[in-house]
């Protein structure tokens, strides 16, 4: 297993270049004129112009420029934008707001996906499979930012329940994003859940355990369970980072200045250094989020072995 | 089972939690105490806060509150004196000007306000290699070409200084142009002038990379702490202040990245002011806020580019056929509310010498017309007509509603095409390959009809995206800027306008007005016309 | 029969980690793996021969899995609705005039935001277009858009899940890494800088969402098919079939695939909704399908910020949006249960 780590752990070097180095070249694909996207629509001035394009390297050759971003990348100098804001800086204070938000959502979809998903397997047919099932087809039929004006509008402003804006970054500020932002994913973890412990409930050992007396809490809790919970468990184990580079229209629509937003503007002002910069971040953390899910593996099923 | 259980333990702390947190509500925005309170005003994030770097609207706000320009305007853009830095500004030949500056002004850190921290700032933001955005407002000036680097980005410019400043006392200085030009003194209002204390210099004289994020200015208000970015950016009142002070004690510029959830803030009465109400609202705006919406006129100017490099575009059948195709006042009824006015001409109403209808006939709806022109020119090659617009600007309703009335009153196949970045459009443009009409807007930098015709129309202008260019139209322009007086200026300009409406390089659309609403908190809201919040005349009830 | 085991949800029923169990069992085993999984105890034959009974051999009609799977999905009602409905779906993309004679593109801004009337059944939107119309001809490029990315990205995820899973060490090892570059890759940028490479003038319509959406949106269902087959291939039935000389895709298409499938159409039919959905999401950033194309992505979009002033702009479209999924998921659902070895 230790060994099986570490190959994990340097191949995680390998995926870190080849993410990075895609994201840089399909910026600098899509790159147009970023100065000019600076100034927006007012005129640049050809001073101005020639003074960042110099500063910034922008007129290099694009493996000299990949070199020098990723030579600085490694030293953990982050570079700065056009504007002149350092990247490390933007990206320190944007990150807790990401995390937060991703961690209360991942905890709502564990919780109640799993649950409700669990509840919904047992009694398959009932009204709360089909209640839930009514709810993954509303939440996948309606868009996040549908969904997302209509929370914030209906629980922020007509019942007040919830803030507007999840800008004050406190647990409670961000419980309504969280929720918009967790849907689709509460969705999938539900009818997953429920498919597989349908499934499994069929199984003969499950007849089997019965049959010798087990009590139906044991059956479920202690055997059922763990076998169900394979592909949810690979499923969660993505969307935790799905979770963080998926967050753009509900940062957007809660105000909420998180990394989601930076990468937004980062797309769309053609700003390279800020968007390989934040993808080089989310990459680790699927990197991680992968490699904790394949060990779960081993310990859910004994049968799986790394050497 | 252990699940149902399992269920309840977490439903029960869950209702728990939201009911105790139900009590919390709406935050609370700041008294309106005998000091005069805190306004939250809605901004998005700006770009730079360094005044001569400045040249986007939200930065904008943020700069105004912070700094006094040399010279203010009336609500017809005349220059006024009496709240401005300057005492007076004048000149014999429109080439040399005597800025006289107002006594005891200062900045918030104490340092005085002289002749020089002009001359040193309008230095700095001059020359070439500090690279900033604002630069070509000084071109005029002479000795501004010296401070340029020219062709080659790594040479030194001759010089750091531009001969045409010259210091007469701590309290005057005279600005030469390098022509004459007069309407010069309304272009000092503009906020790249903003004056630096010593204190933004770093020990080599450039700027303290950090200046922005506390700016120091010489304004009603001064930065309280720094610039949050992405969240907000506080001003206080300026307690030293020589002029009439602010009423409200300060100012919180909370930043949001999208209007719609600006203006729900609004609602929920965590937002005092919102700036500009998203299209989408006007309509609902009048039915939510009452008279706490308004409407006041704004320098907004929005029109259609039409690509002079492509031949078919060029006779002027297809422009005018275009222009009499679209129903102008039934987009702004359906789309904008009413927020909008017609345009007949090419110079906002707000400027003196503008004139009402100089487009006469083409601005016509008359659709049985316009097909007639369209088929007598020819049409366009393949029948398609693609209309370019950036998609981060709020722009698609009003382009897919012109699509349709193109579509239906030409019979052509009009294309709605948007691109992400209007930078994009605009290189394009430069670069002769975009195939279709393009969208564009203006809001004057200072109260002159020059400003609408020079930026835009001559010949290699930096916004000139049509690509237009007539010699004549240049001449008359610059007869103008050469005129003895404002009279006689405005007179050539009109002139310079008339050659406009007969070629048609844009099709006039819209003025827009600052459609801005505010909270039952507030007694005194005023945005004007360079679309800035007022905010002098700001008060809480 | 076996304890419960730490194994994988889908497998037959023959589990254990192959210690316990002896004798009759593994002779069921052994014959039934080499049949097909997909039958059952009281399946009819040779399942249960008694020691010192007389075999009972009856030679019964070969079936297949595929066999099984159609007669049962032929009785179950829930495979017949959503057929309906899939098919009235595809018809109303294909043929579009079927349903509407109203032209989508005829719009009247005079006639903007009027509720639903006997002119339009669904009302007006914004730009006086008919909202019926739109809904119908938007069915095109939407569930055009949900199926071929979903193709797409189903057939590099069983291609990629299935061989990284079964074939194991190496293989696996670099596509899981290939998996992990692509979960990195924005999809807004992807879509950004793939719909601008793609000049204004050529309309290609749907194909440069398709493959953004095909392209990145195969991860999460190759992890979930690879983690099946890994615990798939562990069953005894698969060292049975191979003992018994099966090949590696006999073993693939045969064995592991048909228990691989249900948590993977579990995920696909959901994807195909969010396909769609995540359509509508790129056209709100700006980034999706283009005029004159019609979608109900498009309209889903456009009709967000008026919703309080006119409901029906985005409702219908929505409706419509979740009809499809709802068909999708239930024929997914249907199907899987056809499959599944267990539902007798």
């Amino acid at each position: 297993m230790f060994r099986y780590v570490v190959r994990r752990l340097l191949q995680m070097i390998l995926v870190f270049f080849g993410t990075t180095f895609i994201v840089y070249a399909l910026m600098f694909a899509g790159r147009s004129d970023p100065i000019q996207a600076l100034a927006g629509e007012r005129p640049v001035s050809p001073q101005v112009r020639a003074q960042l394009t110099e500063q910034y390297h922008l007129d290099d050759p694009f493996f000299v420029q990949y070199a020098n971003y990723m030579a600085n990348l490694l030293r953990g100098d982050l570079g700065t934008q056009l504007s002149g804001r350092s990247i490390a800086g933007i990206l320190q204070q944007a990150w807790p707001y990401t995390i937060r938000l991703a961690a209360i959502s991942i905890v709502i979809v564990v919780v109640f996906g799993i649950t409700a998903g669990i509840i919904a397997g047992i009694r398959r047919g009932g009204i709360f499979d089909n209640g839930t099932l009514a709810l993954t087809l509303l939440v996948i039929g309606i868009p996040v930012f549908v969904l997302g004006f209509f929370a914030q509008y209906l629980f922020g402003v007509r019942w007040k329940i919830f803030p507007v804006t999840g800008g004050a970054g406190t647990f409670y500020a961000l419980l309504l994003p969280a929720i918009v932002l967790g849907a689709l994913s509460l969705a999938t973890a539900i009818r997953l859940t429920r498919t597989s412990i349908a499934e499994n409930l069929r199984a003969d050992y499950v007849r089997t355990a019965r049959s010798k007396g087990l009590a139906g809490r044991r059956v479920v809790g202690v055997h059922v369970l763990r076998n169900s919970l394979i592909p949810v468990i690979t499923f969660l184990g993505v969307e935790i980072g799905n979770l963080m580079s998926g967050a753009v229209v509900t940062e957007r629509i809660f105000n909420i200045p998180g990394v989601g937003y930076q990468l937004y503007q980062g797309i769309l002002l053609q700003d390279g250094p800020t968007v390989v910069a934040i993808v080089s971040i989310l990459v680790i953390i699927y990197l991680i989020c992968n490699l904790v899910v394949d060990i779960l593996y081993a310990v859910l099923d004994p049968r799986i072995r790394y050497e | 089972m252990n699940v149902r259980r399992l269920a309840a333990w977490i439903a029960l702390p869950a209702a728990v939690a939201l009911g105790v947190s139900a009590c919390g509500g709406g935050s609370d925005t700041g008294g309106g105490s005998t000091n005069g309170g805190t306004v939250s005003v809605n901004l998005g994030e700006p770009e730079h806060l360094v005044p001569s770097n400045t040249v986007e609207s939200e930065g904008h706000q943020v700069v105004v509150s912070l700094w006094t320009s040399l010279v203010n305007f009336d609500g017809e853009g005349k220059p006024v004196f009496d709240q401005a830095a300057a005492e007076s500004i004048t000149s014999s030949d429109n080439r040399t000007w005597t800025v006289k500056l107002r006594d005891g002004m200062t900045f918030h850190n104490g340092e005085k306000v002289t002749a020089d921290t002009y001359i040193n700032t309008w230095n700095y933001a001059a020359y070439g290699p500090n690279a900033q955005i604002g630069t070509d407002f000084f071109s005029r000036i002479e000795g501004y070409d010296d401070l340029q680097t020219g062709d080659s980005p790594n040479a030194t410019p001759k010089a750091k200084t531009m001969s045409g400043l010259k210091k007469v006392s701590d309290t005057e200085f005279t600005v030469t142009l390098s022509e004459p030009f007069a309407e010069w003194v309304k272009v000092m209002g503009y906020n790249v002038f903003a004056p630096l204390p010593a204190a933004a210099y770093a020990a080599d004289g450039t700027l303290k990379p950090d200046f922005e994020n506390a700016p120091i200015g010489n304004g009603p208000f001064k930065m309280k702490g720094t610039w949050n970015h992405n969240q907000n950016i506080t001003v206080e009142r300026y307690q030293d202040y020589s002029l009439t002070k602010p009423k409200v004690q300060e100012i919180n510029y909370k930043i949001y990245q999208s209007q719609e959830t600006a203006y729900n803030d609004l609602l929920a009465g965590n937002l005092d002011v919102q700036r500009v109400i998203p299209t989408s609202r006007l309509a609902s705006a009048k039915n939510d806020l009452g008279d706490r919406f308004r409407s006041t006129p704004s320098s907004y100017f929005g029109y259609i580019t039409v690509p002079s490099y492509i031949p078919a575009y060029n006779k002027p059948q297809i422009r005018q056929a275009i222009s009499k195709a679209i129903d102008r006042n039934e987009i702004i009824t359906k789309i904008f509310a009413g927020g909008y006015v017609e345009a007949k001409s090419w110079v906002s109403p707000v400027v003196e010498g503008a004139r009402d209808d100089t487009c006469g006939d083409a601005c016509v709806f008359d659709p049985t017309k316009a097909k007639e022109l369209w088929t007598q020119a020819g049409g366009v090659p393949g029948n398609k007509l693609p209309l370019y617009y950036n998609s981060d600007g709020g722009h698609k309703e009003w382009v897919d509603a012109v699509c349709n009335q193109l579509n239906k009153n030409l019979g052509v196949q009009c294309v709605p095409s948007p691109v992400a970045q209007f930078a994009d459009l605009r290189q394009q443009a430069r670069a002769h390959t975009l195939q279709g009409l393009l969208r564009g807007a203006w809001s004057f930098d200072y109260p002159s009809i020059e400003n609408y015709l020079t930026p835009l129309y001559a010949t290699g202008a930096a916004s000139n995206d049509s690509q237009y260019s007539n010699p004549t139209f240049n001449q008359t322009v610059q007869q103008g800027d050469a005129a003895p007086n404002t009279a006689e200026a405005i007179q050539k300009y009109q002139a310079a306008e008339d050659i406009l409406a007969k070629d048609m390089p844009t099709i006039p659309m819209w003025y827009r007005q600052n459609n801005f609403g505010f909270s039952p908190n507030m007694k005194t809201v005023d945005l004007n016309l360079f679309a800035d919040l007022d905010v002098l005349t700001l008060e809480r009830n | 029969m076996s304890e419960a085991n730490a194994g994988d949800p889908v497998s037959s029923r023959m589990r254990g980690p192959g210690a316990a169990r002896r004798g009759m069992s593994e002779l069921e085993a052994m014959v039934t793996a080499e049949g097909h999984p997909g039958s059952g105890p009281g399946a009819d034959n040779g399942s249960f021969i008694e020691p010192g009974q007389a075999a009972e051999v009856v030679p019964a009609r070969a079936r297949s899995l595929a066999g099984d799977a159609w007669r049962d999905l032929r009785r179950s009602p829930i495979f017949w609705i959503a057929g309906f409905l899939v098919v009235l779906l595809v018809t109303m993309a294909v043929v579009p005039r079927l349903f509407s004679s109203i032209n989508p593109r005829a719009c009247d801004l005079s006639q903007s935001l009027e509720p639903p009337s006997a002119a339009h059944w669904f009302g007006t939107n914004l730009q006086g277009c008919d909202v019926y119309s739109r809904t119908i001809y938007g069915a095109r490029a939407s569930i055009a858009v949900g199926i071929c990315s979903t193709l797409l990205a189903g057939l590099i995820a069983v291609l990629i899940g299935m061989s990284g899973g079964y074939f194991g060490g190496k293989l696996d090892a670099v596509l899981s890494r290939v998996l992990d570059i692509v979960l990195g890759i924005p999809l807004l940028l992807a879509a950004i800088v793939f719909g601008r490479s793609v000049a204004a003038e050529t309309d290609l319509g749907i194909w440069p969402v398709v493959l953004v959406l095909g392209v990145l949106g195969w991860t999460t269902a190759a992890r979930v098919i690879r983690s099946s087959v890994i615990a798939a291939k562990q069953q005894d039935y698969v060292q049975a079939a191979r003992m018994l000389g099966a090949g590696n895709s006999r073993i693939l298409l045969r064995h592991i695939l048909p228990n691989a499938l249900a948590p993977m159409i579990v995920v696909l039919t959901i994807a195909l909704g969010a396909f769609i959905a995540t359509e509508a999401t790129l056209s709100f950033l700006g980034a999706g399908l283009k005029p004159p194309t019609i979608s109900w992505g498009i309209d889903i979009s456009d009709a967000q910020a008026r919703f309080q002033d006119a409901p029906w702009a985005l409702l219908f479209p929505a409706a419509f949006l979740a009809l499809t999924v709802l068909a999708f998921i239930m024929l997914g659902d249907a199907v899987r249960e056809a499959f599944d070895p267990r539902l007798r």
